[in-house]
């Protein structure tokens, strides 16, 4: 029975105070994107649109701003820049999306009066990716939205998935930010 | 023992007419214990002689024979000598089998602490059929139990309507350390080498958990007490998934000396397949060993147990999804968006597990008392991968490592009609959530240490009644290292009561090393009265608290299986619990019902609600809050078993809960069902063991369940459209049916039983309310099994 006692003392002693404080370490989140920027060229004129969640699930709030006003009936040449903000230099992942992109694609979809988007990239299966894109602006003036949505692992060979319609796409979204816009 | 003389005088009649050429004339009866043993079978040579109904023999053999074999299912074979005497009259008396022996046992020494009605534990023999499934399937055969799925193979058993850390697991006294890292992670260990499991529902067990405010589970994995050495191969085949598992198991046990016992099981699946389509990504690889050791010394007896289990299994495809736009998409498309062609190659999203298990225990008279020692160590390793961007695919986006060690001193002793129980127990637990993922953890770093003490007391109030009480106290410090978001901090409004805990701010982050205190005490008592031979009741009252788990207090970030955001409080306290119940089992001619009713209130009972929305570059996302509220729970289960005959009996058996949540005046979520099973088990031949069974299970609409819809905009035909997100509606009711055949036979001195077995006959295409899944696939189609067992 002392035996015993000893050896369970012993243990528990032994577990009681091995608190080797095991303190967290700071995780590096590289894959993040927290940055969204989109330029659109045309007419003579560069409008930027930004979208920027540093918190990222976190309860802060993306923070939007359009650089301008797009004008009636032109064409913005378009390109989309990712990147991960949170370390510096901020990171830029267009690369990570290249590498795989096959598994990656933009869509456009619009409210209101905006325009008509089209892709000038594509995969090497001939699909497109959307990171480059033209907008043709519509002939009048008014106001609208645009959401820039990025799929991932998304089935590129749905029914009107490589004409930009979503419906069919599946997979899961990497991005999704929608800017108001304004046509005069 | 009158059967004996007539065999004796039926002996002497075929002497008498058998004109001497026949030598020697044999016969006898096999019983065991005094009871007469169904079935026996005496092989002389290949010969087989079948016992009658009363378990007696006789036949006759000439001098070139000289020895018979005694055989029965559940029974050790007995190898008898012959004689020279011209008359022989033999009287058996078996042995159990191994297994079915080490149960009794077990049962002897449980029913000291709890009762376990019949219908719920598991033996050896069910546990088997099994093989190839796993540990939360075989619970299911357990009425009332039902399981918490994500797919198919990620299975958490739920028992009268609560599940995760409110279930207690525990394998040979070790409690399972592994159930407070959420939803999506099952009790790490195979249900092969499981000698038997017991279900105590009641909660009344206090000597081992003062917590389980849900129930018990104990699982067994023993080395039988007698004399022994036998082998066991399961090998099971399956359709559905096409794989199978190997089981093997090796038992050299000794009454005194040395005993060991192995356990060695391995599963492979590919895809599985429901009714219309391939569930892609829905493969399994699992492996598992066990090694025990026995040793019986002069002032005691020592018991070593080493087991491992690993899975890897793939989590489906269709259900990996972004934020709430895609939610909505998957469940409008009824089919999954995600169908391959089938594969064996288990792809991203999958979990890999581990669970290492190991025991010292050393048992002890001492003086009056018996006395157990119990040194316990468990690794258990979670890892989950994600589809991932930048070759991180094989970057785990979440890799746990949870490493307990407990040490425990059982007491017992009698006072003349009073057992009496005390212990001690301690605890030291730590949490390490690997960095390297890349992405932040659900569950943070922690350092858990307890304390527990119980004092239990079993009196025999008279022939009739018997009074079991319990008391228990523990302790629990937590303390925990997590990062917080700056912005979370704040939401949460975290400063004022939890300032103190933050070492330092950096890059937007807070490191907060809070610590948490809990002292709880838990009591129960229980009445239990066998009325008659054929009427038992039992009435039982349990008090207890369960301290929140690690995800409840901390949790914060995006869940990517559900595409929810789960926010936990470290405000949060324990759940306080209480439990009546009431359990009758009568027996009636050839009938046995068992009724067992239940009615708990929880208060602070933590659930997760929905609580918004939150806008982030990914899109929308649900936010669901963990918060408190007060459940009540009731419900009941029954079963009837009706014997016709020894041919043919029926069995059915329904299971009813309620949960509501009386703060928000509105059900509670993930409740089972109704649901009703019935068997028809026929053995068509007298000869034959064969045994064949018809299952019928049916799965009510749950109409009790909480509407946590939710609305979310899409863009559709050029505008924005606000759509509702159907979550919450349960699946239609719906009913299976199951076919299986089994035919225990001889071959030499082997016993071997072979099976076949259909799952969902009819290939019925049907969702079920307690899969996480069911907003994307469907439940498994049909499933043919083949199994062949071998004892040697």
């Amino acid at each position: 029975m002392k035996k015993q006692v000893f050896i369970f003392a012993t243990l528990a002693t032994a577990l009681f105070t091995s608190c080797d404080d095991d303190s967290a370490s700071q995780v590096i989140e590289e894959e993040v994107i927290t940055t969204i920027e989109v330029t659109l060229t045309g007419g003579g004129e560069t409008i930027t649109l930004v979208s920027r969640d540093l918190d990222g699930d976190g309860p802060g709030l993306p923070v939007s701003v359009v650089s301008g006003n797009l004008t009636a009936g032109t064409t913005y040449t378009g390109a989309i820049v990712l990147k991960n903000e949170t370390e510096t230099p901020a990171e830029i992942k267009n690369p990570e999306i290249l590498e795989k992109d096959e598994e990656h694609q933009f869509f456009y979809q619009t409210t209101g009066t905006v325009g008509t988007f089209t892709y000038t990239d594509a995969d090497s299966n001939n699909n497109p990716i959307g990171l480059t894109f033209t907008l043709q602006t519509a002939a009048t003036a008014g106001t609208g939205s645009i959401t820039f949505t990025l799929r991932h692992e998304l089935n590129k060979n749905g029914t009107g998935v490589d004409q930009g319609i979503i419906t069919n796409a599946g997979g899961s979204t990497d991005i999704e930010v929608s800017f108001p816009v304004t046509i005069e | 023992m009158n059967k004996t003389i007539l065999g004796a005088v039926f002996a002497l009649f075929f002497v008498d007419f058998g004109f001497g050429q026949l030598v020697k004339t044999i016969s006898g009866n096999v019983k065991s214990g005094g009871a007469i043993v169904e079935n026996a079978v005496i092989y002389v040579g290949k010969k087989k002689i079948n016992c009658d109904v009363q378990g007696t023999f006789a036949f006759t053999v000439d001098n070139s024979v000289d020895e018979f074999t005694v055989v029965a299912p559940h029974f050790e074979k007995v190898v008898q000598k012959i004689g020279s005497e011209p008359v022989q009259v033999y009287q058996f008396n078996l042995s159990p089998h191994a297994e079915d022996l080490a149960e009794i046992i077990v049962r002897k020494k449980a029913s000291l602490v709890y009762d376990v009605s019949g219908s719920n534990k598991l033996n050896a023999k069910t546990l088997r059929e099994y093989s190839a499934q796993n540990l939360g399937d075989a619970l299911r055969e357990i009425n009332g139990v039902n399981s918490l799925k994500t797919g198919n193979n990620i299975v958490k058993p739920i028992i009268h309507g609560l599940s995760g850390s409110r279930i207690s697991m525990l394998t040979n006294r070790l409690r399972m350390e592994d159930q407070q890292w959420g939803t999506e992670h099952a009790p790490a260990i195979d249900v092969n080498g499981l000698t038997r499991i017991n279900v105590v529902k009641d909660a009344a067990a206090l000597q081992y958990s003062g917590d389980g405010v849900g129930g018990l589970i104990l699982l067994e994995r023993q080395i039988p007490e007698n004399d022994t050495i036998f082998s066991q191969l399961t090998s099971t085949a399956q359709s559905n998934g096409s794989g199978g598992a190997l089981a093997a198991t090796f038992v050299r046990a000794k009454e005194k000396g040395t005993s060991y016992r192995i356990d060695a099981a391995a599963k492979m699946f590919g895809d599985r397949r429901a009714a219309d389509y391939v569930l892609s990504n829905t493969g399994n690889r699992d492996f598992s060993a066990a090694a025990q050791l026995r040793r019986k010394l002069k002032f005691g007896t020592l018991n070593a147990e080493l087991s491992y289990f690993q899975t890897e299994t793939g989590i489906l495809a269709a259900s990996h999804i972004g934020n709430a736009t895609d939610l909505y998409f998957a469940i409008q498309s009824q089919k999954p968006s995600v169908v391959r062609p089938f594969t064996y190659d288990i792809a991203n999203p999958k979990q890999q597990v581990s669970h290492l298990f190991s025991q010292l225990s050393l048992e002890e008279e001492l003086g009056k008392w018996n006395s157990k020692w119990y040194y316990g160590y468990q690794r258990n390793n979670r890892k989950e991968f994600d589809i991932r961007r930048g070759n991180r695919d094989n970057i785990p986006a979440l890799d746990l490592t949870l490493q307990s060690h407990s040490i425990l001193a059982d007491f017992k002793r009698m006072f003349q009609n009073t057992e009496v129980k005390l212990g001690i127990s301690g605890g030291y637990q730590t949490n390490f959530a690997n960095p390297d993922t890349g992405v932040r953890p659900i569950v943070p770093n922690f350092t858990k240490t307890d304390l527990g003490l119980y004092a239990i007391s079993d009196l025999e109030l008279n022939s009739t009644f018997r009074l079991e009480s319990g008391i228990r106290y523990d302790y629990s410090r937590i303390t925990a290292s997590k990062f917080y978001q700056n912005s979370r901090w704040i939401e949460r409004n975290y400063q004022s009561d939890f300032g103190q805990f933050v070492v330092f701010e950096n890059a937007g982050e807070l490191l907060v090393e809070p610590i948490f205190n809990y002292h709880n005490i838990a009591a129960n008592a229980k009445v239990s009265g066998q009325i008659s031979e054929n009427y038992r009741i039992e009435f039982g009252a349990t008090a207890l608290n369960r301290n929140p788990n690690v995800s409840e207090l901390f949790s914060d970030g995006l869940h990517h299986s559900s595409g929810i955001i789960e926010v936990g409080d470290l405000r949060l306290k324990q759940e306080n619990a209480v439990k009546v119940a009431l359990n009758q089992n009568l027996t009636w001619k050839a009938s046995t019902f068992s009724l067992e009713s239940f009615l708990q209130r929880i208060e602070n009972f933590i659930y997760l609600q929905p609580t918004g929305f939150l806008t982030t570059i990914r899109g929308a996302f649900p936010v669901y809050e963990y918060k408190s509220t007060t459940a009540r729970l009731f419900g009941a289960d029954f079963s009837w078993t009706y014997r016709f005959s020894n041919r043919f009996s029926f069995k059915t058996a329904a299971s009813y809960v309620s949960g509501y949540d009386v703060r928000e005046s509105r059900n509670l979520i993930d409740i089972p069902p109704f649901n009703w099973h019935s068997s028809i088990v026929v053995k068509p031949f007298d000869k034959s063991d064969f045994t064949l069974e018809l299952r019928h299970e049916y799965v009510a609409f749950q109409n009790a369940f909480p509407d946590f819809d939710f609305e979310t905009n899409i863009v559709q035909n050029n505008e924005l459209s606000q759509v509702t997100v159907p979550i919450s509606r349960p699946p239609n009711a719906y009913q299976l049916f199951d076919l299986k055949a089994s035919w225990p036979f001889q071959l030499q001195k082997t016993a071997l039983q072979a099976s076949l077995g259909i799952q969902n006959i009819g290939n019925q295409s049907y969702r079920n309310y307690l899969n996480k899944q069911r907003l994307f696939a469907d439940e498994l189609g049909r499933n043919i099994t083949l199994q062949l067992q071998i004892n040697i």
